[in-house]
């Protein structure tokens, strides 16, 4: 079972790496830090404004995990459930299961995904170190942490993100339906803020919660909350692709 | 002789009302079994049921003996099919859509995907993507992307659109060398004269219900498939070969 997941991960990564807006985001996420840092670089040396570079590093860092990857995800979900069910390559004769295909395509757009802020972050620490001439490495530590704890939110997400295309017979009413929910998600604590913490949009941010006084509770809560999320949307995403029919 | 596909009361009714109904047959090791029925005619469905694409809503089918539903992986893997264009990924290579394919087959060697594809004519453009392929090379990846597994049972949907001449002659002549070494093929065509040259049994399927399985063996001399069709659709009995 585990070779037929490996091997259909990899099918799956292939697939999307060769796609163009795949290529798109991956410069983003490599260039993207270059030029924020850059700029407020800029801003420094005129001494308009203090920028500490932590800031620069926790604000490219946050811009990706709030809005650029979400994008990704919704965008390689539905190229990968709801796309391929248009062209009618969602099943082929090969020998694997259902199940395999299933949690082969989450696993690509999770590591793809994952990758992404790792080109994120490595290209946020080689630009502090050109403009600081010097890698901090309090910041550089900072951020690592960061990266490794942010995989739980964004697993939260890649289940909704599956779950929800598995509703959809074409990939741009997928994407379009996703980035609608995503968004109505985010923007409806600000109407009624008791909702915030019932949508994984609140967690986005949640690896700040790993950095200085670690408040255990409520990472244990807020860990068991994006847990039984994704679990739950896993499964009822699975339930309803099993039943799908080419 | 050894029976490859084993298909009992095989069943399928969409929201339409269409689909197949009760379907009954089975194909002999080396045999080359044509599906042949009119546009609509369940042939499409029916090979879907088979390969476990669509879920049947009655019967089943044994592949090898082994039961599709109750052991997907192991029947499958004696398989290799080519059913509609939607298992080829235009935007990727002939080459990587079949190494894609290979990674479930860790047995074969990376070069039975050079192997394929010379054998179907392509290797000239293997690193093309195949959205600047024409219908007839997308055919022959397709019949490609069947071949590579080395599957005991190939089933094929309509193999024979938008193959030129050239392309022709190398299905015809990869389907009888393969079934002349114990291959088992289902092929579905509405080209019945294409069919007749290569298989052994046939099936008429219409509305969805296998009328009857003719042994080309027993065809009269005089008469073509496509004259014992055109008898079936007609509504008249062809005694004595159904």
């Amino acid at each position: 079972m585990l070779r037929d997941i490996v091997s259909n991960t990899h099918n799956e990564i292939d697939k999307l790496i060769a796609k163009r807006s795949v290529k798109f985001f991956f410069v983003l996420a490599s260039v993207m830090p270059i030029l924020i840092g850059f700029a407020a670089g800029r801003i420094q040396s005129n001494d308009m404004i203090t920028l500490p570079s932590l800031s620069v590093s926790f604000f490219i860092m946050n811009s990706f995990l709030l809005v650029v990857l979400p994008l990704f995800i919704f965008m390689s979900s539905s190229e990968l459930f709801a796309g391929e069910w248009e062209k009618g390559s969602l099943f082929q004769v090969r020998p694997i299961s259902r199940m395999e295909i299933y949690l082969s395509k989450v696993a690509a757009i999770t590591i793809l995904t994952y990758m992404q802020l790792v080109v994120v972050w490595a290209s946020a620490l080689i630009t502090s170190r050109a403009l600081e001439k010097a890698i901090v490495w309090n910041e550089a530590g900072s951020t690592f942490i960061s990266l490794l704890v942010s995989i739980v939110p964004l697993a939260a997400i890649v289940s909704l993100a599956a779950f929800m295309s598995q509703w959809f017979k074409n990939g741009p009413a997928s994407l379009a339906s996703s980035i609608f929910l995503y968004g109505l998600m985010a923007a409806l604590p600000f109407a009624f803020p008791n909702l915030m913490h019932y949508f994984p949009t609140a967690y986005m941010d949640w690896y700040q919660q790993w950095l200085g006084n670690v408040n255990v509770l409520w990472l244990v809560q807020s860990l068991t909350y994006l847990f039984s999320f994704s679990s739950l949307f896993l499964t009822a995403g699975y339930y309803m692709f099993k039943t799908k029919e080419l | 002789m050894e029976t490859v596909l084993e298909v009992s009361d095989l069943g399928k009714t969409f929201k339409n009302g269409r689909g197949i109904k009760k379907i009954n047959f089975s194909i002999e090791k080396g045999n080359v079994f044509g599906l042949i029925g009119p546009n609509g005619a369940g042939k499409t469905t029916l090979m879907k049921a088979i390969t476990g694409q669509l879920k049947p809503d009655s019967g089943n089918v044994l592949v090898l003996g082994t039961d599709l539903e109750k052991d997907y992986k192991s029947a499958i893997r004696n398989v290799g099919a080519n059913i509609g264009s939607g298992g080829i990924y235009t935007h990727l290579s002939a080459w990587k859509n079949l190494k894609m394919i290979l990674r479930f087959y860790p047995d074969l060697p990376i070069s039975r995907i050079d192997e394929v594809l010379q054998l179907v004519g392509l290797s000239q453009y293997k690193h093309d993507k195949a959205s600047a392929y024409s219908m007839g090379m997308v055919q022959r990846l397709g019949l490609a992307a069947a071949l590579l597994p080395k599957p005991r049972l190939i089933i094929l949907d309509e193999p024979a659109n938008g193959l030129d001449i050239d392309g022709m002659l190398i299905f015809r002549s990869i389907v009888q060398q393969l079934s002349e070494s114990g291959v088992t093929f289902l092929i579905s065509s509405h080209l019945t004269s294409e069919l007749e040259k290569i298989c052994t049994h046939f099936g008429i399927l219409i509305e969805g219900e296998l009328q009857c399985i003719i042994e080309k063996e027993l065809i009269p001399a005089g008469k073509s498939v496509e004259d014992l069709y055109i008898e079936r659709i007609g509504g008249v009995h062809v005694a004595g070969y159904c």
